[in-house]
């Protein structure tokens, strides 16, 4: 007997499924604990269930029908771009998945898998899986949650799914040149631009809860920024999809472009922020916004690349963070925790630097025989048309994922409160799921009734419970 | 009887626990409160906006006396309190009635 067929490596393999399994860290607990400990103290319950919940959405929709739509071959919808805009779909349940992976129309243009169709399955799925979670950041405190657990598997089948066949699957952005190294695009501008559009057509938080948004607990903020980081050296360490040397690439840039952006951000807080202090969020911001420049590089550049992409980009949000917040639409659209600024800006600052730096002499694969080194070169090394490609895909993204966006949500919006009654919104998680974060233990009764409160003077009138099994109030409906 | 209600700062309050316990007295109830800043608050900043914060924490401490013993008690707690900072608020209401709830003694004999 024999562990494992011939074509495939357990180096390469091992490295997969431990990058793919860093990537889900990221989503559970990174972006549930990041998120929950940024949020209001009312909400922190409400925006861990939804990351949650969205993450297990994604995984269910992603084997029955948009891994296919994703990577899989394309389907015919007419000429041009028409022809390679999207996968046909279809489940990845049998045992297929058990063979060598392919992604069709990526034969012959880089070497083959040497993993199963099941890991490039899984480590796909992380990646779709931590995009509606970003934007989560722009729709939470107001969302209903039943119109989040429909939103996502759509937004899914919709939009992600044309977002990766576009640039990873093979579609016709990738067959232009267009670079997108892990997700530059197909997550962070995505979930920028969909975060944004949603935020505006769900409507804004309470009032009171968007002047006053004061975090729960910056330490827990602090342990999911942490796992996001380091999680990033499976997300971008992943993407070659072979444990060679272009992946220790994308590691040490990664981590180079993110510790430049962090300390830009807290050096430009301290020049020109309020009152010139340096802030924690304001670091963690720097840090999100490093790693979402450098993903659409990371494996394309080197080194001094990735510093300045951490720096012009760190800078460029810092500006949009700061300044063009100030300005319609950006002022008026709630977008909660301004995903628009650290994901969409960001990625987009990233995507257009790798049109600049990418390096010729930074090998993805190595040529044998008659074929040629992979590699890609920018303008500053000669080739301004990888520019023009860049902001060809990034438009591409942003006009369809906004779009989409834009027509599930009205859509959803005939059937369904996209947004929370304002009596809801006043009590947050409690109203929504009986579920508070830091629950007082003295202040709940064992038995689950609620005590009846008399108003003073009418202690004699008892009034019954309409329903004992669950005493609280409906949702909308003042006590 | 008296009750003889302190506001502290938390900095001043192990000193004014220390002095009392030297003198006999172990039963405080303590009570974290919030009391205005007369200097104005100052500012936090969190995600580039900042949020104004005028309300300091105090920790406020509750204790019954012997009228006799009141003016010695409320003495000890101003002079170490106001060894560490400016003195804070303490005030003195009568007491009507104590009862013990573990025991059942009553009055005096509760404390």
């Amino acid at each position: 007997m024999v562990p494992y067929p011939p074509w495939l490596n357990a180096g390469d393999n091992a490295w997969q499924l431990v990058a793919a399994t860093l990537v889900g860290l990221m989503s559970i607990p990174g972006i549930a604990i990041l998120y929950g400990g940024i949020v209001q103290r009312k909400w922190a319950v409400n925006t861990m269930l939804m990351a949650f919940t969205g993450f297990s959405l994604v995984l269910l929709v992603w084997v029955l029908w948009v891994f296919k739509m994703g990577f899989g071959n394309p389907l015919k919808l007419g000429p041009g771009i028409l022809g390679d805009f999207v996968g046909i779909p279809g489940p990845i349940l049998g045992h297929a998945t058990q063979g060598q992976a392919q992604i069709p129309l990526l034969n012959g243009s880089m070497p083959r898998f040497r993993f199963p169709q099941s890991t490039l399955a899984y480590f796909q799925f992380v990646f779709a899986g931590i995009t509606p979670l970003l934007f989560l950041g722009s729709v939470i405190g107001r969302i209903n949650f039943k119109v989040w657990l429909i939103f996502v598997p759509l937004w899914s089948t919709l939009a992600y799914s044309v977002n990766a066949f576009l640039l990873w699957g093979g579609g016709w952005w990738s067959q232009r040149g267009a670079l997108d190294y892990s997700g530059g695009y197909v997550i962070h501008l995505a979930a920028g631009t969909s975060g944004f559009v949603a935020a505006a057509v769900i409507g804004p938080r309470l009032a009171r809860d968007r002047a006053r948004s004061i975090p729960n607990n910056l330490p827990m903020a602090a342990a999911g920024a942490g796992i996001l980081w380091l999680g990033w050296n499976g997300f971008n360490g992943g993407d070659p999809y072979f444990a060679g040397a272009d992946a220790s690439t994308a590691v040490i840039n990664t981590n180079l472009a993110t510790a430049t952006a962090l300390l830009a951000w807290v050096v430009l807080d301290m020049l020109f922020g309020i009152d010139h202090k340096p802030t924690f969020l304001g670091a963690v911001n720097g840090m999100i916004t490093g790693l979402v420049a450098i993903t659409p590089a990371a494996g394309y550049i080197n080194g001094l690349g990735a510093l300045l992409t951490g720096l012009i980009a760190s800078t460029l949000v810092w500006l949009s963070w700061n300044k063009l917040s100030k300005i319609k639409p950006f002022r008026t659209v709630d977008d909660a925790l301004g995903v628009v600024h650290t994901h969409g800006v960001a990625g987009l600052a990233g995507g257009l630097l790798v049109g600049l730096f990418a390096d010729p002499t930074i090998i993805v694969y190595l040529g044998s025989g008659s074929t040629a080194n992979v590699s890609y070169t920018g303008l500053f090394y000669g080739n301004p048309r990888q520019l023009l490609w860049q902001a060809g895909a990034a438009l591409t993204v942003i006009v369809w994922d906004a779009l989409i966006t834009f027509i599930i949500l009205r859509f959803l919006g005939l059937f369904m409160n996209l947004r929370l009654p304002d009596a809801v919104l006043q009590t947050g998680d409690l109203a929504v799921h009986d579920e508070e974060a830091y629950p007082t233990d003295t202040l709940i009764r064992a038995d689950g009734t609620r005590q009846a409160v008399a108003p003073a003077g009418a202690a004699a009138t008892a009034v019954p419970q309409a329903r004992p099994t669950s005493p609280n109030p409906a949702p909308g409906k003042r006590p | 009887m008296k009750l003889i209600t302190a506001v502290v700062t938390p900095s001043e309050f192990d000193a004014v626990k220390k002095a009392l316990n030297i003198f006999g007295v172990t039963g405080l109830t303590i009570t974290e409160v919030f009391q205005r800043d007369l200097t104005g608050g100052r500012n936090q900043i969190y995600r580039g906006q900042r949020f104004h914060a005028d309300l300091l924490p105090h920790v406020r401490i509750d204790l019954i006396a012997t009228d006799h013993d009141t003016p010695d008690l409320v003495h000890i707690i101003t002079k170490v309190a106001s060894m560490r900072a400016r003195p804070e608020n303490i005030w003195i209401t009568p007491v009507e009635a104590l009862a013990s709830v573990r025991t059942g003694e009553r009055g005096t004999d509760a404390l």
